[in-house]
């Protein structure tokens, strides 16, 4: 079924990007797709959704964008996104209006894709970067990845430095699957910025996005924490409460020449939200140019600060309450403890100038007794494996 | 293992080739002692950013042409695909397009000395229209 949806996105391009070459002038139409095949070396769990056996649903997509030209300074954009993977919808990713009064100066509205990370706006666009799957103990941990309002964006040069200012405000809603529970997220009000300084092939970033008050809902729990406030255990019903603040903060670093490239990225995400510890982590990455082939090998980590939830329920009372402690507990142990080391090694060769076919090898080395990123299916497992992806990226 | 050598020596050759050429930076200008820096010239062609006070519009050739390539290894100092894949995250991102692209160095130069503050790159000793002028020359 999901050969054949990938089939089918191959042929519904290959039409596409024929009609986007007739285009008209004030209508502009591109677009980019991945196909992607992975596998993980283990039984015992899955990582980003691949198992033991070969998929190619897990990150294939299509999207195409439409660019309308109303005048020199305002422009309309649409960006629809065509996903294989189960956990993610296929909809509309990006919507807005731009207003443009100059080359140095934008002002965006609508619904846009957070800016943060180095590739976190552009993300699904694998053609933009030189991973399969760029450093997760990052990229899937940063927290909103879209929201809805309004950013500006403004460059200065001083001299040979160019710095990119952007900030944005806006609200946040989604429905999130997280080991096969649905959590609903609300963030009413979250802004933040990045301020980019570029000198040479020498790129410096920082960045931040700040939620005041996290609204979370998880149906499945609910009744479940109702028995706790019953039972006279209001605290610890209280720190399953997700409803409070969260930020994350980057700094990066690259230098890019015409033979080789350095680059590295540290986040910091924290919260006041018990159950949701404290992230901090990072990469680094070096990649050589073989002519059209490109050779890289990254090193990313991540340290997830432990969960405090206090058990003040008494064990070796009465069965029930230990029957209400070990409740807790697993339902503890259902938030994520991401503590996760990766070596990757990837090459990536630019076939045609819009044609990048992509191998990549990571070994991931988890610790034991943390979820690392995995969906562990059989508590025996060490949290090592060894994950191969091999892509094709495309752009029209 | 001959075959190797000989790929190796053609891969060499071509390297040394790129080093030895040049090309100008070329403007439609009305200053004629205008000139810019190279750093200037790569934001221009990356970023559209400068600082002097002139509106520019950078034009390009496309991939293929010699020009080119010696224009991204002297001066924008990145491999093709990486430019490639820059354009890419600004585009889907929003942020810009690229240049605009001619296939050869005729409308290449047509469109310069038709377009008031355009800018774009030919190979060194091109013949120039007489509105169009060298603002960087690299050897």
């Amino acid at each position: 079924m999901h050969k054949l949806i990938v089939l089918l996105i191959v042929v519904a391009a290959t039409v596409l990007s024929s009609v986007a070459e007739a285009r008209a002038e004030a209508l502009e139409f591109s677009g980019f797709a991945r196909a992607v095949a992975g596998k993980i070396d283990t039984e015992k769990a899955t990582y980003e959704g691949y198992d033991d056996s070969i998929s190619f649903s897990e990150k294939s997509l299509i999207a195409f964008q439409a660019d309308y030209t109303f005048s020199s300074s305002f422009s309309a954009s649409a960006q629809l996104l065509l996903h294989t993977d189960e956990d993610r919808e296929s909809g509309i990713e990006w919507l807005y209006l731009t207003y443009a009064p100059s080359e140095s100066f934008q002002i965006n509205a609508g619904r846009l894709r957070t800016p943060f990370l180095k590739y976190s706006d552009v993300i699904d666009v694998g053609f933009a970067y030189p991973w399969i799957n760029a450093p997760q103990q990052l990229y899937s941990s940063y927290l909103f990845s879209q929201y809805e309002g309004g950013n500006a964006r403004l460059r200065r040069s001083f001299g040979d430095v160019v710095v990119d200012f952007e900030a944005y405000y806006g609200k946040y809603e989604d429905a999130l699957a997280s080991s096969g529970v649905n959590v609903d997220v609300a963030v009413d009000n979250m802004f933040g910025g990045v301020i980019e300084v570029n000198y040479g092939g020498l790129q410096l970033r920082t960045a931040t996005i700040n939620a005041p008050k996290v609204q979370t809902t998880i149906d499945e729990i609910a009744p479940f924490l109702q028995g706790l406030r019953a039972a006279g255990f209001d605290s610890i019903a209280e720190q399953f409460d997700i409803n409070d603040r969260a930020g994350s903060f980057l700094l990066g670093a690259s230098y890019d020449t015409l033979s080789w490239y350095v680059s590295g990225e540290w986040m910091k995400v924290s919260s006041d939200i018990d159950v949701l510890a404290n992230l901090e982590s990072f990469y680094v990455s070096y990649g050589y140019y073989l002519d059209e082939v490109l050779l890289h090998l990254t090193y990313a980590s991540s340290r997830q600060s432990l969960n405090t939830i206090d058990n003040v329920i008494p064990v070796g009372v009465s069965p029930e309450l230990d029957q209400l402690y070990f409740a807790v507990e697993q339902l503890n142990s259902f938030f994520p403890t991401d503590d996760l080391d990766t070596w990757t090694l990837g090459a990536r060769w630019d076939v045609k100038t819009n044609i990048a076919l992509k191998a990549e090898l990571s070994l991931l080395d988890g610790k034991e007794g943390r979820t690392s990123f995995y969906e562990v299916k059989d508590n025996n497992f060490d949290r090592n494996a060894t994950l191969y992806q091999v892509a094709v990226e495309w752009i029209f | 293992m001959r075959k190797y050598t000989l790929f190796f020596l053609i891969l060499l050759s071509s390297r040394i080739a790129t080093a030895q050429e040049g090309v100008w930076v070329v403007a439609n200008v009305t200053d004629q002692g205008f000139s810019l820096t190279k750093g200037e010239v790569r934001n221009l062609f990356m970023s559209s950013g400068t600082s002097k006070k002139y509106v520019f519009d950078p034009v390009a050739l496309s991939p293929g042409n010699r020009a080119r390539a010696i224009f991204n290894a002297k001066i924008i100092a990145l491999p093709e695909s990486r430019i490639q894949s820059y354009w890419a995250q600004m585009r889907f991102s929003g942020r810009m397009t690229p240049p605009k692209e001619f296939d050869n160095l005729d409308a290449l130069l047509n469109y310069i000395s038709s377009t008031d503050g355009a800018i774009g790159y030919v190979p060194a000793d091109t013949e120039l229209p007489n509105n169009v002028a060298i603002v960087y020359r690299s050897f």
